[in-house]
């Protein structure tokens, strides 16, 4: 029976490894089932979002529980987590997330995102492609994309049931009849498999089209609206547009100022009160990467002037 | 109500999971890994062991998915020991009429299913999932898979399921977001086809 000792290794090495008094991943058994069958569900209808029993966890509805009640559910002592909070690695959220089921799973933590097996976000995909096997859990304010246009949850149903959203077109459009172009830049709705419209969650357009085919399985938790969602590897994720106003995303005319990269989302930091700022990597794991590899950006903010900025 | 009524009075020799929590977490992320990507095909290593006809790939999928909020219908009769078994591991609720449950388990795959629910168009996860034990599972074809979950197309060929359960499936699955999602077993074997996989029958030269 050497199979079963070697099982009982396993269960005593977890419980070596998380927090004494707490269950596996902080969620019991009970509560994980019902988000495992609701998540199960979620796949089997990309885009649809699935309700559920969110609990309440130890931290605020707003602070990523959607995704952490995903995360718990899923995750295993053998997996290997990274959490990123608008691209970083080292922020607040990211750091508190990924200590915590350092401690209640006993799971390895990363920051490479190709080491991971599971990846948690808050509002960003990384900008290295993501692998079959690789499952990433996206964080989410308010899942329904709907909601802003139609405030009743009976009326946005039958709306997703029937395909209606003949609305969302008009949103756009008048988008583009005041500003000439479509202004929203992030949550930027997206049709899943050519059914379901969806909100990728707060991410910036630039991420939208990492989502279309992508090889790795998607899954959306919202602990406060309590839906869970999901979009399977290799499902067809299309931003909405117009043929003759044809979806697009950011781009700068600066490249990142610490390691030059011209093809990575860039976040502007002010630098001073004098108008003075730098553009740099969003994802800090792929900025650091190619540092080490010794790539290198244009460093110091440069002084922009007046008419630069008009 | 005579679910209820069902105490306990029988204890399985069959044994469930070692330990429920490590082994039922392994267990969901293969569940989840082929219905994610139909067609791929999954192996349980677990050690458990259940009741003939029962074999060990649809017992880890029943123990892993199934409690007291789950109803469920067999294709069994209820005091069979497959049917004892999961009631007693899980505590789940049976149910008389195939069209209330949320899991239906087949052990042996029907021509056409019985009544079952295919959720509503405002909510179509209240849909059934079926698990269908079969003689066996392999990539070789007679099956050809697209959709969500597919790079371009997969092959499946599950032994013993008739034509004219895929032909059913088909037709409740053209009322999406409606549909039918199968979970196939085989020995140690599982597969998955969720309701937005579309299956071209493959005709070989034997027919």
């Amino acid at each position: 029976m050497t199979a079963i000792s070697g099982d009982r290794k396993r269960s005593s090495r977890l419980k070596e490894k998380t927090l004494d008094g707490y269950n596996f991943a902080y969620l019991d058994d009970q509560t994980k089932r019902m988000i495992r069958r609701a998540t199960l569900k979620a796949v089997a209808i990309p885009g649809y979002q699935v309700p559920f029993g969110s609990r309440e966890m130890p931290l605020p509805f707003g602070w990523g529980t959607g995704g952490i009640q995903v995360t718990a559910s899923i995750i295993g002592i053998d997996d290997t987590l990274k959490v990123i909070d608008q691209g970083a690695d080292d922020t607040t959220n990211a750091v508190n997330i990924r200590r915590f089921f350092a401690k209640t799973a006993g799971v390895e933590t990363t920051e490479n995102t190709s080491d991971a097996s599971i990846i948690q976000t808050r509002h960003r995909i990384p900008e290295v492609k993501l692998k079959s096997d690789q499952i990433i859990v996206y964080q989410v304010p308010i899942p329904e994309p709907l909601r802003w246009i139609e405030p009743r949850e009976q009326e946005t149903r039958k709306m997703h049931a029937l395909t209606e959203y003949g609305v969302m077109h008009v949103g756009l459009y008048e988008n583009i009849a005041h500003f000439g172009k479509v202004t929203t830049s992030y949550d930027y709705p997206v049709q899943v498999n050519d059914h379901y419209v969806m909100s990728p969650s707060p991410i910036p357009k630039f991420d939208n089209p990492k989502m279309d085919k992508m090889p790795a399985l998607q899954l959306f938790g919202a602990g406060r609206e309590k839906r869970i969602y999901a979009v399977p590897p290799y499902t067809k994720v299309k931003s909405l547009d117009f043929d003759d106003h044809p979806f697009e995303i950011e781009s700068w005319s600066e490249c990142c100022a610490l390691c030059g990269s011209s093809s990575s989302f860039l976040d502007e930091v002010i630098t001073d009160d004098k108008g003075s700022r730098m553009f740099v990597c969003s994802d800090s794991n792929f900025c650091a990467e190619r540092r080490a590899k010794g790539h290198k950006g244009p460093g110091l903010p440069r002084k922009l002037e007046i008419k630069d900025i008009e | 109500m005579a679910l209820l009524d069902e105490s306990i009075d029988y204890i399985p020799l069959e044994t469930g999971f070692d330990d429920p929590v490590y082994e039922s977490q392994i267990v969901f992320r293969k569940i989840l890994k082929v219905m994610s990507e139909p067609g791929t095909i999954k192996k349980i290593k677990n050690k458990l062991s259940a009741p003939a006809p029962m074999t060990k790939a649809t017992a880890a999928i029943c123990l892993t998915l199934m409690d007291f909020q789950t109803k469920v219908w067999m294709d069994l009769p209820r005091d069979s020991e497959a049917s004892k078994y999961l009631k007693f591991h899980t505590g789940l609720k049976f149910v008389e009429h195939s069209s209330e449950a949320d899991f239906l388990v087949f052990f042996y795959a029907p021509d056409e299913f019985p009544p079952l629910n295919l959720g509503t168009d405002e909510n179509p996860e209240t849909a059934a999932t079926v698990i269908i034990q079969t003689q066996s599972l392999d990539d070789t074809g007679k099956l050809k898979l697209t959709g969500p979950g597919i790079k371009k197309s997969r092959f499946l060929n599950a032994e013993s399921i008739p034509t004219s359960l895929w032909d059913h499936r088909g037709k409740a699955n053209s009322l999406f977001p409606k549909g039918i999602d199968i979970i196939l077993t085989s020995n140690k074997q599982l597969s998955a086809l969720p309701r937005t996989t579309k299956i071209t029958m493959i005709k070989t030269e034997k027919g």
